[in-house]
């Protein structure tokens, strides 16, 4: 009876633990604020859970769909773990951070990592009209037609993920414009690895 | 002198915050401005788009009118219709810029406009006579015999002018191509079955008898082939079919109905109750297949 009484609390307690999903072994959220709210990135709790929206598709046309490359350059590739210290990090005064969503809005809408702003590949060309505002936002000086990125914050991209080039081709957009490469981070898992992982959207 | 400098760290945050706070509300504005641009884009593709449909519709109320079918509620009919078309058609035409873009590509597309604006006109001239006297047998002649070419015409207007909208970056354009062709397909079968029972109605009237009667059984074709793969994708079609339960919830109603219109096109000879009812399911296809139209913009299932 004894026996019993004990096996079943054991099987109790560890039911218990494996029923967190938390996002490592130490790690279960991070809170931020967003809006002026607080917001709690974790993982969807339900263990049965399963995708159903886009994400869930093996295939894709590619063209445009194509394989990404793990690293653009001496950009530097980062995943879900360094990507959500970098979300914390960009919480404090001194952050000097920006992560880019860089779809179409289109897709953006549909939803997309807290905190992130919206910057879609094709306004990062050298031919869009807009180009010149927005290095200028983010601090980039123009000087004899030539653009100083010194002053900018480090960019963190991302798109869809390992199926989607839009990351991509920012990311090639801003080296051609002279961005030094250590001012950019490549979050290549994008949407397809955050929506995989059931952390929340936003 | 602590509380200076936490008065100064203080206001160096809220300096900070709100330098982050203006550099992404610059951004988000600047984002915002070129979508609104991209709407506006978006906006002056569904008025050419719609008008396909628009011309099989009044062409079919007219003969609808000429055989005394309910002709009062069907000569209100045709003129709503071909006052909707006149006033997207107008939108298109003094939207000098987009006339100009596509003429970069398309050296011919401002005479194209001018013809279709001359046959517009006519067309509109007749629909507004019958409106007034359903026994103008004239004007029914010229809508018979001129709305194909009307469709012909809008149809190459709309296709030259998604063509002119076509980003210059090959990533964009490619993945606005395969939505393009989606969007493009879903709302065809709305044209597909404005135009069957419009030359149902042609066979009725003893009409272009050949011609109504290949169109209805290549017309039948296409519709049997485009409603399976809007649902399960056809490489000829360029589609990828859907998952959306949603869509395809809509799609099942709108497969049902032409199930329904299809037995009564097929018909040789139809009574004056089938005619009501082919009418009439002709609309609530319209209506249902509307719905999977607006589904499918709203939805991003590539």
């Amino acid at each position: 009876m004894k026996n019993k009484i004990i096996t079943t609390l054991l099987l109790l307690s560890y039911s218990l633990i494996a029923g967190e999903v938390n996002i490592t072994e130490e790690l279960k959220n991070i809170v931020i604020k967003e809006n002026g709210k607080e917001l709690k990135i974790e993982r969807i709790q339900d263990t049965k859970h399963r995708l159903t929206s886009n994400f869930s598709k093996t295939s894709r046309e590619c063209p445009p769909f194509c394989v990404q490359p793990m690293t653009i350059g001496k950009v530097k590739t980062i995943g879900e773990i360094e990507l959500l210290k970098h979300i914390e990090e960009m919480q404090k005064e001194d952050s000097n951070m920006l992560l880019i969503d860089t779809r179409t809005r289109d897709w953006n809408s549909e939803g997309t990592i807290p905190s992130s702003i919206n910057l879609p590949f094709t306004m990062l060309k050298k031919e869009s009209k807009y180009l010149k505002k927005i290095l200028s936002l983010l601090g980039a000086k123009e000087r004899d037609g030539r653009w100083n990125f010194q002053n900018i914050p480090t960019l963190i991209l991302f798109s869809n993920g390992i199926w989607d080039a839009q990351a991509t081709k920012a990311i090639e957009s801003l080296v051609a414009l002279g961005c030094p490469e250590d001012k950019i981070l490549y979050y290549r898992g994008g949407m397809q690895n955050w929506n995989i992982l059931g952390l929340t959207v936003k | 002198m602590v509380l200076k400098k936490i008065i100064i760290l203080v206001f160096l945050g809220v300096t900070f915050v709100n330098a982050n706070g203006n550099l992404m509300e610059g951004l988000t504005n600047i984002v915002d401005k070129a979508e609104d641009k991209k709407a506006e884009d978006k906006k002056v593709l569904n008025y050419a788009f719609k008008q396909r449909m628009r011309t099989q519709w009044i062409a079919r109320d007219i003969l609808l009118v000429s055989m005394d079918f309910d002709a009062s509620h069907y000569q209100n009919e045709a003129i709503k219709n071909a006052n909707a078309f006149n006033e997207n058609f107008y939108k298109l035409i003094e939207s000098k810029a987009d006339i100009e873009k596509a003429e970069k590509l398309y050296p011919n597309f401002p005479k194209k406009v001018n013809e279709l604006n001359i046959t517009w006109s006519k067309f509109y001239e007749s629909v507004k006579k019958i409106s007034k006297d359903k026994k103008d047998k004239e004007s029914v002649k010229f809508i018979v015999e001129n709305n194909i070419k009307l469709l012909d015409d809008i149809s190459y207007i709309f296709t030259h002018f998604i063509n002119s909208y076509q980003s210059s970056d090959k990533l964009e354009a490619s993945m606005a191509h395969i939505k393009s062709m989606l969007y493009t397909q879903v709302g065809k079968p709305r044209l597909y079955v404005n135009r069957m029972v419009k030359n149902k109605l042609s066979l009725e009237k003893n009409i272009a008898v050949k011609e109504s009667k290949k169109s209805i059984q290549e017309d039948i074709e296409k519709m049997d082939q485009l409603m399976k793969a809007l649902k399960d994708g056809d490489k000829e079609l360029e589609l990828n079919g859907t998952e959306d339960r949603k869509i395809l919830e809509k799609l099942s109603v709108s497969q049902s109905l032409w199930e329904e219109v299809k037995v009564l096109i097929q018909k040789k000879k139809l009574k004056k109750e089938e005619w009501s009812i082919l009418i009439q399911k002709n609309d609530d296809f319209i209506e249902a297949q509307t719905e999977v139209v607006k589904l499918t913009l709203a939805s991003n299932d590539n």
